[in-house]
């Protein structure tokens, strides 16, 4: 999904893209002048991408596919997804030190699509639990003080997230095991919501590590399968 | 060599997603061209026909639908109504929205109309896409085409505001996005099937059995085609994991659906089994037909209707045999493609025939309109596979001299002599009286069910004088009408009248046998309205409570589940 769907939609609407870890083409002059990437950012990637966009450069989306072991403990898998989350919150902080200088080097359709991937990705993964736990007590208690919370519209708009927005990405995720032939994972794309509450967890976690260790990089055990990978059992994703 | 590029799992089978871009050709403009005019065509004849013979019940009640979401007193989206599906409704809210500009949308109905007009277009658009999958050469394709967007019943269901040709032309959506992908292997031929069959079930209910069926079919089909290089596991992956991408957008929206259900009118099934709903319909005996009636219980009267019913477009017949015989022959991709075509054909017939079983169905003919929309698939696609490479004059000579035959058969059934069981549009002559009276009375308030009134309030000059069965409030004010509510606008209390609410909760209103209430005005004719003043608080627990009432209630939902 990530890799087929969403960077080549990316590519083809000309917004930045924050490259992913596991195989990235440079050329050493053009890496050198934008000064290669922060140090600092545990998603040095996701920054080296907005670097890259900022000095005029594409990155573009070559139709070839490396392979890598799939992340398959929850605890491991919660601790990697932490630190992208953390490195993205990062990139969006430093970036966005001087808003109107970043709008000018983006451009506006460039500063729009950093604002929805890089800040939208993080704050929508912080946000999704608040928003289930306030539909769930709207359900227990039918409460009128979240009526007068916000505007009715809201409502409206909230309500074809929650229903349309989830089933979308669902489907979404469906397509894309479909085009890589992965008909024996079809059905398990249903489950995709539960894949993102681990996502939030992991948000959260993120957020509270951005502020006590800022830094710090959480490392993510490989060689969980102990046979050589066979081909197919590997997954696509990114990098640690 | 990538040993490890993602095919490499499965080296090219027949199986794998088509990655090879499109190659378009300046024939692709054909479909539309064709929609296009179809579609500007059905919208002209559905103005022209609302506002010289009248509406269909149904259409406008659809219409009303959208107007309260709008125009009630109580404007919002839940009006739009559970009982029906909600598409064609909100459909018809942006044009209802327009109705300062051009009052018919509202007042005639006209807006259900242009909705089943887009729907007509997009039908002729996936029935020339069909024809253009079977190869059929360009004169005869335009021919058939003719044959079809023309077909008497084709043209009055895409001019008349009902839904019947909107399932049609997704489920031929639908069956051209399978028809392609079993030929070419593009996901996103895969993809707009299993789109189009979500809308269709926000358009009627009977697609999810259409979708059951074509997917036994599917799973059936698939099973048997020769892949040679698709071990087993392969192959029964590809299967059950084609079966759930085609059917996940449509078992989506129905969870939706009955979520939505449950959320706002406190019933997941209230759809099913609203006192609005189809059944309770059927049980006031309004509808009562003697072959209907005899088919009840008694599978030899059912299946004499079933066949009756081909009448509509009799070379149906020999066409889905045709299909079915070759389906079952062979097992390659286009046999798999012809036994969806049938199973297509004969699915919804198959559903009313359960239900008129089970004394379930109103068995309209418009119910059987997919002999007509799929008998001509069904027929192109017999006279493609006798005739070999090069068109034979002789097959295809008789296949146009069938759908001509086919076309008279539709145009004879659907006329006023019809053996058939068809409804007739209605006109607003008998609610004339009430809408005058409200509109020269404009102080009082008014509460009515929407149920029977619909076209009283499309009609009235001041829709926000009426409390309707919409409305939040409306519950509440029925049951405590003093003080808040001036007057009841009650229709007779018989056929569906008896399901109105008012009747519901006050059986002797009508009568005049409440003490409370004094008759203001009578209405004679049609529904016989009458309007009661409120002149004291009803008797505390007098009548039996009124169930939840729903936004839509609005025409009797003439049968199918």
């Amino acid at each position: 999904m990530w890799f087929d769907l969403l960077l080549p939609a990316l590519h083809a609407l000309r917004l930045p893209i924050p490259l992913g870890g596991t195989s990235n083409h440079f050329r050493t002059d053009v890496l050198r002048k934008v000064g290669a990437w922060d140090p600092h950012n545990v998603a040095e990637d996701a920054d080296l991408g907005i670097r890259l966009y900022k000095a005029g450069y594409k990155t573009a989306v070559i139709d070839a596919t490396t392979y890598e072991e799939a992340n398959s403990r929850t605890g491991n898998w919660i601790r990697q997804r932490s630190r992208w989350v953390k490195g993205y919150l990062q990139t969006w902080l430093v970036h966005m030190r001087h808003p109107v200088a970043l709008w000018r080097a983006l451009g506006p359709r460039g500063f729009v699509g950093f604002q929805l991937i890089v800040g939208g990705t993080p704050l929508t993964l912080l946000l999704n639990p608040l928003y289930a736990l306030l539909t769930t007590l709207w359900y227990l208690t039918h409460t009128g003080v979240l009526h007068s919370l916000l505007p009715p519209w809201l409502y409206y708009v909230a309500a074809v997230n929650l229903l349309l927005g989830n089933l979308a990405f669902t489907y979404t995720n469906m397509v894309a095991v479909a085009r890589r032939n992965l008909w024996d994972m079809v059905a398990w794309t249903a489950f995709s919501p539960c894949y993102w509450t681990l996502m939030s967890v992991a948000a959260w976690k993120a957020l509270v590590q951005l502020i006590t260790r800022p830094s710090y990089w959480e490392k993510t055990d490989h060689g969980l399968t102990s046979a050589p990978a066979t081909p197919g059992v590997a997954e696509r994703g990114t990098a640690s | 060599m990538s040993t490890l590029a993602g095919w490499a799992r499965f080296p090219e089978d027949d199986l794998t997603v088509a990655t090879m871009p499109r190659v378009h050709s300046a024939l692709d403009r054909e479909p539309w061209l064709v929609a296009l005019v179809s579609w500007v065509t059905y919208s002209v004849l559905g103005v022209i026909l609302v506002s010289h013979y009248g509406v269909m019940g149904d259409a406008l009640a659809r219409v009303a639908d959208a107007y309260y979401v709008l125009f009630s007193r109580d404007p919002h989206l839940a009006s739009i109504g559970f009982v029906w599906n909600p598409l064609p409704g909100l459909l018809a809210v942006p044009l209802v929205a327009l109705k300062d500009f051009w009052p018919a949308l509202a007042r005639q109905g006209v807006a259900a109309s242009l909705v089943s007009a887009a729907f007509g277009g997009l039908a002729v658009f996936f029935f020339v896409r069909i024809l253009k999958r079977l190869g059929i050469p360009t004169g005869l394709r335009w021919t058939v085409t003719a044959l079809f967007a023309l077909n008497p019943g084709v043209v009055y269901y895409a001019a008349n505001g009902m839904t019947d040709l909107m399932m049609a032309a997704t489920m031929l959506a639908a069956v051209d996005g399978l028809w392609g992908y079993l030929e070419e292997r593009y996901l996103s031929d895969l993809l707009g099937s299993s789109l189009w069959l979500a809308v269709g079930f926000l358009i009627r209910y009977e697609v999810a059995f259409w979708a059951a069926i074509v997917a036994i079919c599917l799973a059936f089909g698939l099973a048997r085609l020769p892949l040679e290089r698709a071990p087993t596991q392969r192959r029964r992956d590809w299967i059950d994991g084609l079966l759930v991408f085609w059917m996940a957008p449509l078992v989506s929206v129905a969870i939706v659906w009955v979520f939505l259900n449950w959320t706002i009118m406190g019933d997941a099934l209230y759809f099913l089994q609203s006192s609005y709903g189809n059944s309770a319909q059927l049980a006031t005996g309004t509808y009562a037909y003697a072959p209907v009636d005899a088919a009840a219980g008694n599978l030899g009267a059912t299946l004499t209707y079933l066949i009756r019913q081909t009448l509509l477009f009799p070379p149906v017949v020999p066409g889905i045999v045709v299909l079915l015989a070759f389906g079952l022959a062979g097992r390659r991709e286009r046999h798999v493609r012809a036994l969806i075509v049938a199973a297509t054909t004969l699915a919804i017939p198959l559903l009313q025939a359960l239900l008129l079983y089970r004394g379930a169905s109103a068995g309209w003919l418009r119910f059987f309109l997919s002999f007509i929309v799929f008998g001509f698939v069904a027929i192109a696609f017999g006279a493609r596979l006798m005739s070999t490479n090069k068109a034979s004059p002789l097959i295809w000579g008789s296949c146009l001299l069938l759908l001509v035959a086919g076309d008279s058969a539709t145009y004879a059934m659907l006329g006023p002599s019809t053996p058939l069981h068809t409804e007739s549009p209605s006109t607003f002559q008998e609610i004339a009286p009430v809408v005058a009276y409200l509109d020269a009375h404009p102080r009082p308030t008014v509460l009515t069910d929407s149920f029977r009134s619909f076209p009283i309030i499309l009609r009235v000059q001041r829709p926000k004088q009426l409390v309707i069965s919409s409305d939040r409030d409306f519950p509440e004010l029925l049951a405590r009408p003093l003080g808040q509510v001036d007057a009841f606008l009650v229709p007779r209390p018989t056929a569906t009248g008896a399901l109105d609410a008012v009747n519901r909760r006050y059986p002797e209103l009508w009568e005049g046998r409440e003490p409370w209430a004094e008759l203001l005005a009578d209405f004679p004719g049609g529904d016989h309205w009458r309007l009661y003043a409120i002149r004291a608080a009803p008797e505390a627990g007098a009548g039996p409570l009124a169930p939840p009432v729903s936004p839509e209630q609005v025409a009797p939902r003439r049968a199918s589940p």
